[in-house]
């Protein structure tokens, strides 16, 4: 006999089933769940378009000048761990 | 002077400085490697082109580009293939070598720093990504992105590769964030290690269909303002674990190693954290009228 889950226990497996982790057997259960508890599918429904919606976003792209001077402080680190002066890279 | 013809139709005057270049050339080549890149870049921005379009007085890498600099120009020097629409060389004609970033990590332990400068170039967009969403603030996240590769070269003899290079890197960019958000909040502690919970008190109280399309009702900034918010209402335990998992698409192993905690810890949190956006969004992207609760 199938085990019905409760809304706690689907709400326990969520995110396994969200990430398509779980056993099939488990998987299905959840699958019936949902068609038969309107509160649980738009539950799933919801969460589940809130991480794609997360995952369509680039959110912070990194500004050119943000990279430059992050560049900068890695050669000014190098040139310091191989004791040349950078100082003088301000000369090139 | 110096005259160098290029394919695309443009001539090149390269005027005076060459005793700078010599200077610079000599200087790369005590370096090596990724300073190599860094000052043909630097040199090839300060010779004047007067041949180029109108408006371009500088051989124009776009910034994201500058690992590739030093191949560009040679490739540009030597006569390669140039755009006549952009007067940009073609990229696309360059082949990249694939990322390997354990071979690039040995290379890098052995003292080279180009190998080094790879993976920054690799990495540095999701490191600023992920310090961006975690403070919430642009000077912390270009702080705490500068600071996780200065501390990252330093410490390189410290990682032993029992991880990936990668999550490694997070580790200390999420110390670094962290960080920074406990010394904005000098009267509260941001603790990394909050008690385990077990989801049983996650309540949604916000059950409602969303618009077909909700993405489409806002503008590109005006969506990502209400992500950002939607992120930035999360606590910070939860927001770490939500950045790692969901956006940087780690696996939980990768997230909990990343963050020292377990992997029911990671999943509870991962479970409040979604749920908590949700929602938030619900709230932006729920059906307006008397169908937002049509299935009841």
């Amino acid at each position: 006999m199938t085990h019905l889950l409760s809304c706690k226990e689907f709400l326990q497996e969520l995110n396994d089933f969200l990430d398509e982790s779980l056993d099939p057997e488990l998987r299905r259960e959840i699958e019936r769940h949902v068609t038969e508890c309107p509160n649980c599918f738009v539950l799933c429904d919801t969460t589940k378009r809130t991480l794609r919606v997360f995952k369509g976003m680039d959110l912070h792209p990194v500004p050119p000048e943000v990279q430059q001077r992050l560049l900068q402080a890695l050669q000014k680190k190098i040139a310091e761990n191989k004791g040349i002066d950078p100082k003088a890279l301000n000369d090139c | 002077m110096l005259k160098l013809s290029v394919s695309g139709g443009y001539e090149a005057n390269l005027k005076g400085g060459l005793n700078r270049l010599n200077s610079c050339l000599s200087m790369a080549s005590r370096l090596k490697g990724s300073l190599a890149s860094w000052s043909f870049t630097r040199i090839y921005n300060l010779l004047p082109l007067p041949n180029l379009p109108s408006g371009r007085k500088h051989m124009p890498f776009a910034p994201r580009s500058v690992a590739r600099a030093p191949t560009a120009a040679l490739h540009w020097l030597n006569g390669g293939a140039i755009s006549p629409a952009t007067g940009l060389p073609r990229l696309s004609s360059l082949a990249a070598p694939p990322f390997d970033e354990a071979a690039l990590v040995a290379r890098a332990k052995a003292g080279d720093p180009s190998a080094f400068s790879e993976l920054v170039t690799h990495y540095d967009r999701r490191v600023f990504r992920m310090a961006k969403q975690i403070t919430q603030n642009d000077e912390d996240a270009e702080d705490v992105l500068q600071e996780t590769f200065l501390k990252a070269y330093s410490h390189l003899d410290d990682f032993q590769g029992n991880s990936k290079f990668y999550t490694w890197l997070v580790r200390i960019a999420v110390n670094e964030a962290l960080m920074k958000l406990r010394k904005r909040r000098s009267d509260k502690t941001v603790p990394l290690d909050d008690p385990i919970d077990t989801g049983e008190d996650v309540v949604a109280r916000e059950i409602a269909v969303w618009e077909d399309d909700p993405e489409q009702l806002y503008g590109r900034e005006e969506l990502a303002e209400i992500l950002n918010q939607a992120v930035e209402g999360l606590k910070p335990a939860y927001r770490t674990v939500f950045i790692l998992r969901d956006i940087e698409e780690m696996s939980i192993e990768e997230t909990a190693d990343a963050l020292g905690l377990s992997i029911s810890a990671v999943k509870s949190r991962l479970l409040r954290a979604r749920l908590q956006l949700r929602e938030k969004l619900t709230r932006q992207f729920k059906r307006k009228g008397d169908d937002a609760f049509a299935f009841l």
